[in-house]
Parts: structure tokens; sequence; C-alpha cells
């Protein structure tokens, strides 16, 4: 054997694996960002960066409208909505990690608002701390790149195979996908659901306790964001009695909450108390229409900060 | 890392790659390091229970080898048999024991609880436990010689690919394969990966396909009765087929790449069962292997009678049964299958004299249908006790089967399994055996090679295509992580 035959052999072996993935994978990615853009509420987030962000859990993923807010605040960069649940995206060192990764650099001062609530700086009694960095989309080494060939590898957000599942959990006739990762809850839960809902709210609230490890890893995001840019809390509106339960379970959030806007000089604006102002899905989700007439008087309130500010 | 996760194929070409590029005396070091990785990856604190064992039975080996007398090599010998089945007593055997002991202290004293220890199964310990006493009997009986390099020993204990669920390699075969002077060997590696390849397919198309059926009937016993429950069983059986197989080839493909061989655990029509003495010679052969050499033939030294040779069956299947784990059920299974071996080793030649003498002696295709028929269906009355959540349930199962009543699907099992996956998962086990078929017991990667370009093309398009269409998430461990 000369010295030249492995070589070859290497070389023959890169160029045939590269032939059959070319001819295997481009096919493959194709049809499953097809079959998940529209319906899978995670995967549209994992695409591409952006400049702007909003963060926070299911409250921010269907309450805020990345489109309404850069139209009103006049940004010209991308802005996404990179909340998504509450089970997944608490504030904590591996959320923190995965947004330092989705920021990319812009010509304007970048606005990050992070939705802050009672739920998303608990600790859920029974589960391990930093228990949702078990969660897949961290291990994604790829979270900015469209078609996320590795999402769909990982089938991520999939109980069956990918051609089969066309029906994943949020293609029901409640959602609607819009541009920049919102997700749009259409109309209000039936009264039924609501009853349900009331008994989970109870259900959850009693396994919640605060938790000063998640404040801490919200300090340090904050941090770490009003050093790149403008950083804004919001407390998203809830009914009332989401907000009772969030007061027994954390009685003095909105004063830590205040304690870490002075310490970091970003305003938190509370809308907690504002239900009556707009239209709700369930009891702590906005609808689309509460949405859109939440996120103006968000932006008209940044808009007002901004300006003072100058 | 799941052999079926998208990390392990990023681990394992960056294993490869450094493997192929590090100096030839280095590699074991790599491959140590690596493997431990590999462990440290699913619990970064059990790796010490691996190193402990690895020092225990090196130092063992080395000083039964060195040992004057036949009684210091039998303590050393004896210390690594009780440091080993220790530990698995420890952490697989001692909270069922314990449990077991209550039960029976609760009828003197009702207020009595158990002792229980809030461990975790270390992920593979059945597997390296098993691997290492064989070498110091080996060692011990002269079979084998000790192993002087720690590192390369070290390696033997805890080489990744067949670390966490086998094949139980015995130290002549593996340690003589660690000088690692391999070079890039483009055949070699292709047929790894064409055994990786199928291992994908047969995990994710088919095994955990089927377990969605299998689970939905066993989770709910009382819900379902006779043909479904035989159908849930059939399954079973090609699901911890193609779950268990499929790693044993990803494992052997792996270690392929790395230019190591590693032993076959199953023969690949495996599941026609004609015979239980045929079955068992190629059903997870490493580990019938191991209890036939270190339990039957320990238990029948030459002079023995036949009666005998059956019990020491029967306790040896006994034994490999409560190796899957700490249940009545698995005891059960393993008894049952050892009387069913030890009873076809008795009764086989009579029967088949009587029934040569009707006009159905061996080779006649009504004969093989009765065969088939009478010993498949034992076999899956036995595996309701493996898969079974207790004794209970599984005889409640076995009461349900019904043979004797019309062959017809529960009606409310369509509502809850979709249909278009079990006739995925069904479409799919008939290209298995098919393929299985065509192979006539070859290896695939030999198969493969002796065929025109095209056929290994479709062969990888067909597999590939599958898995990424059809294959379910990866999420499932392999069923064998669990013993």
């Amino acid at each position: 054997m000369s010295w030249f035959d492995p070589y070859k052999a290497v070389l023959t072996f890169l160029l045939k694996s590269l032939v059959l993935g070319m001819i295997v994978l481009p096919p493959y990615a194709q049809v499953s960002h097809n079959q998940v853009k529209n319906v899978d509420c995670f995967y549209p987030k994992l695409t591409h960066s952006a400049e702007h962000l909003i963060l926070g859990i299911s409250r921010a993923a269907t309450g805020i409208a990345p489109e309404v807010l850069k139209a009103e605040l006049g940004l010209k960069g991308r802005m996404l909505n990179f909340a998504f649940v509450g089970a997944v995206t608490p504030y904590g060192v591996d959320y923190h990690q995965l947004v330092r990764r989705k920021i990319s650099k812009g010509k304007e001062t970048p606005v990050f608002i992070l939705s802050v609530n009672p739920d998303n700086l608990s600790q859920n009694r029974y589960k391990a701390l930093w228990s949702e960095g078990a969660h897949p989309i961290y291990d994604l080494f790829l979270v900015n790149i469209n078609p996320n060939v590795e999402y769909f590898l990982r089938k991520i957000r999939r109980k069956k195979s990918t051609i089969l599942d066309n029906d994943p959990p949020e293609k029901n006739e409640s959602f609607r996908f819009f541009e920049g990762g919102w997700m749009g809850l259409k109309d209000r839960k039936g009264a039924e659901s609501l009853e349900d809902e009331a008994a989970e709210i109870d259900r959850i609230s009693t396994k919640k306790i605060p938790s000063p490890e998640r404040i801490q890893a919200l300090s340090e995001l904050i941090n770490a964001l009003s050093k790149r840019g403008t950083v804004v809390l919001v407390r998203m509106p809830v009914t009332s009695k989401v907000r009772r339960k969030e007061t027994q379970i954390f009685p003095g959030f909105n004063q830590e909450m205040l304690q870490l806007a002075e310490q970091y000089k970003v305003p938190f604006l509370d809308y907690s108390e504002r239900a009556e102002a707009y239209s709700f899905f369930d009891a702590n989700h906005l609808n689309v229409e509460g949405a859109i007439a939440f996120t103006h008087d968000l932006a008209q309130d940044i808009k007002t900060i901004l300006r003072s500010d100058h | 890392m799941l052999f079926t996760s998208l990390d392990y194929y990023l681990f394992l070409p960056i294993v490869a790659l450094v493997f192929f590029l590090t100096p030839v005396r280095f590699r074991w070091a790599w491959l140590l390091v690596a493997s431990y990785y590999f462990y440290m990856d699913w619990n970064p604190w059990y790796i010490w229970l691996i190193v402990g064992s690895t020092l225990i039975d090196y130092t063992a080996a080395l000083q039964i080898e060195s040992a004057g007398s036949r009684q210091r090599k039998k303590t050393w010998l004896w210390l690594s048999i009780v440091a080993n089945l220790g530990l698995l007593f420890t952490f697989k055997y001692f909270n069922f024991l314990s449990g077991e002991a209550a039960k029976v202290a609760r009828l003197f004293q009702p207020a009595f609880e158990a002792y229980h220890l809030d461990i975790l199964l270390p992920v593979g310990i059945s597997f390296y436990t098993f691997q290492t006493m064989a070498y110091t009997i080996d060692v011990y009986k002269g079979f084998a010689k000790a192993e002087r390099h720690l590192g390369r020993y070290a390696l033997y204990v805890s080489f990744f690919p067949q670390l966490v669920a086998g094949p139980i390699e015995r130290s002549r075969d593996l340690l003589s394969q660690f000088h690692f002077n391999y070079q890039f060997d483009y055949q070699r590696i292709v047929g790894g990966l064409q055994l990786i390849l199928w291992g994908l397919f047969k995990k994710l198309v088919i095994a955990d396909r089927l377990a969605l059926f299998v689970d939905e009937v066993y989770g709910h016993p009382t819900q379902y009765e006779g043909f479904t429950i035989w159908l849930a069983s059939v399954f079973f059986l090609f699901q911890i087929f193609c779950d268990f197989s499929a790693y044993t080839d990803i494992a052997i493909g792996s270690a392929r790449i790395l230019g190591v061989r590693l032993s076959q655990n199953f023969e690949n029509r495996v599941y026609v069962i004609t015979s239980f003495n045929k079955f068992w010679r190629g059903w997870h052969i490493t580990l019938t292997n191991w209890f036939r050499d270190y339990v039957f033939f320990q238990l029948t030294p030459m002079g023995r009678g036949m009666a005998w040779i059956l019990v020491a069956t029967v306790i040896s299947f006994t034994l490999n049964g409560i190796w899957h784990g700490a249940e009545w059920t698995f005891l059960i299974w393993g008894g049952l299958n050892g009387l069913f071996v030890a009873l076809e080793s008795l009764l086989s030649k009579p029967v088949d004299r009587g029934l040569s003498k009707i006009g159905l002696p061996k080779g006649r295709p009504l004969r093989w249908l009765i065969d088939f028929a009478f010993f498949f269906n034992l076999a899956i009355i036995s595996i309701i006790f493996f898969r079974a959540v207790d004794v209970q349930t599984a005889f409640a199962l076995i009461s349900q089967l019904r043979f004797w009543e019309p062959i017809q699907l529960h009606f409310s099992i369509v509502d809850v399994i979709d249909v278009r996956e079990v006739a995925i998962g069904i479409g799919a086990l008939l290209l298995m055996d098919g393929f299985h078929y065509l192979l006539r017991g070859q290896r695939i990667d030999v198969f493969l090679s002796q065929q025109a370009w095209w056929v290994r093309w479709a062969y990888y398009l067909i597999l590939l295509h599958a898995v990424l269409y059809f294959g379910m998430p990866s999420n499932q461990e392999f069923i064998y992580f669990d013993f």
C-alpha cells in the first residue's frame, strides 16, 4: 500500500458522503420546513437572529406583537418575539445563554422587552432548579439558520414521524402565527375550558415558590443587555384571579422588580392591573385583539420613556 | 448520549477523526477519554463506579496471575467477584430485596417499613460488571492473561460502543484488538456505517413505532383482551429484538470504524422461533454464552446425570432472567425459558419420532408450521412476563389471551393508536424480514460489499429517507439501558 492510498480513501469517502448528504438533506429540510413553519410556534424563533428581542414566557409570546412594536417605535432592524412557554424559558442561565446567541449587531440601539411576572421568576418546588435546561431547544447548536435542519433532525416538537405528524399541538383553531415569532390566540376559550383553567391555576400555584436564583439570573441578564441597548421590564396584563394568585405566591414581586429597575436604571412598566383594557384568550393570555391593543399602549409608553431619557 | 441522538453523530466522527490523527501508541488514551466522556454525559458521578471496578479487577487479575498458591489465587478471585456482585446488589437488587423482606416482616409487624436506598441504577452496570467478572475468572482459570497496561484494561471495561448495553466481550477477544495499529480503511468504515444505518432504521422506524401499540395495551391491561393482547405481545417481541439488535448494530458499527470487531449478539431471523434451543443460540448471544460458561458449566461437571443437567439449565436461565432486573416477572420469564429449553432437550427426540410416524418428519412445511406455531406462541406467553409491570398483571394478560376467540382487534384501540403508524411499523417489519432473508446469515456489510454499486446506494437512500421521514423522535432510550 502506498502512502497515497489512505488519503485517496479519505477523499473518496468524503466525496461520496457529501453526494449522499446533498441528495438526502435538502429535500428533507424543505419538506420539514414547509410542514412546520405555520404550525410550530417554536420553529420560527430558531431560524434568525434579531437586533431587538422580546423575552419571557407564553404571556409575552402571545401578548406582544413585534411587528406592531417595531412600526410604532420606528425601528428598522429585525425584532423577534423570543418568548416561549413557562416550562422552557423562565429566566435562568440556559435562557440567558440562548438569548446571547440570538442577538445580532445592527446600526440601531437595540430594544429588549423583558416580560417579568411571578411565574417566570419562581421555582416549581417539585422540580430541580434549572430543569428547563433539559429541554431539547437548549441542545441546539444552530439557532439562527433558515431552514434549521438541526431542529428537524432533533424532532424537537414532534411526537410522531415527520411526514405523518400533521397535527402538532399548536395546529388547532385557536392559534395564528405572525411574523417575528408572535403566536396570536384567537377569540376566547369556552366557559367549560375556563373552569378547567381556574382549577389549573389553583393547582399550579400550589407548586410555585419565589426563586432568588431566577431573580439573580434576571439581574445578570438585565446587566448584560443594558450594556448593549435599551431594556424595558414589563409585567403583562392578567385577569384579576391570576393577579390575586400571583400576589399570594410572590407578595413582594413588584418591589423586587422596582429594585432591579432602580439598580440598572431601566423602566419597569406594570400592566397587571389593567385587565379591563384588553381582551383575553384565557386568564393569563391576551388574544390577538388584546395583544395588538396592548402592544400599541406599550409602544406609546416606551416612546415616552425614550423621549424623557433624551 | 443515546446512539440515536444527533449528538452521538457529532461525537463519533470527532472521536474517529482524532483517533486516526493520533499516533498509534496514544490511541488507547484518546479512546479512554472519549469513553469516559460518553458515560459522564449521562451521569458524571457514576464514572467512579467504573473506575473502582476497573482498579479492583485489574489488581485482582495481576495478583491471581502472580500468586504462588491456589488459595491466594482463590482469595483474589472471590474479592473480585464479591466486589462486582456487591456493586450490582447495591444498585440493582437491594431495594427489591428490602421491599420483599419488608412484606414478610409485615406479616408479623404490620408497621414495618422497608429500607430504601435513594439511588439511580447506573446505566450499563450489569454489562460491565459481568465483563470484568468474566475477565478475572478467565485469568484464574488460565484462559486469559492478566493485562499489565492499566490504560488498556480501563478501556476494555469502558469502551464506549459497548459500555452501556454490550455485547459482553471476553478479554481474549477485545483486549487483543487494543493495539490500534489501524489505518483509515474505506471498506471497514463504510461497513461500520452500513451497520449503524441499519440499526437506526430498526430502532427509530420499527421498535419505537411498535412501542406505541405495546405501551397502550400493556399500560391499560384491563381494557384489552384476546387478539389485541396477543398482537401487542408479538409486537413487543419484535420491538425488543429491533431495539436491542439495533443498539448492537450501532455498537458494532461504531467499533468497526475504530478498527475493533465486536461479537454478534443476535442472529438475523432469530424471531422465527421453531425451537427454544435454537432461539437461545441466536438471542443475546454474549449473555447466554456468559451464563453457559460461568454458571451452567460450573454446575454440571463431568459425570452428572441428565436430570441434574436439566435442573442446571433452569437455574442458569432463571439467573439470566434475574440479570435483567430485580422483579419477579424477570425471574419467571427466565425460569420459564429454562424450563422450555430443558423440556425441549428432554422431549424433542421422542416427539420427533412420534411425528415422523404420522408423516410429519422435520423438513416438511407443515411440520415447520406446527413447530413455529407452538414455539412462537410459547415465547409470546413467556415474554408477557418480561413486559408486564408485575406478576399479577402478567397472569391477568395471559388469562385474557383466549386463543379460541375470533381474530379481532379491540374496537377502542383504533381511537388511541394511529392506524397509519401501525401500518408503517408492519411494513417496515416486513422490509426488515425480507432483507434478513436475503442476507442468509451473512453480515450486512459483507452482503452489500458483494452487490452492485446501485444496490448499495438504494440501501443508503431507502434507509436514510425512512429514518428521516418515518423515524420516531429519538428521545426513547434503548430498552436494555434499564438492565
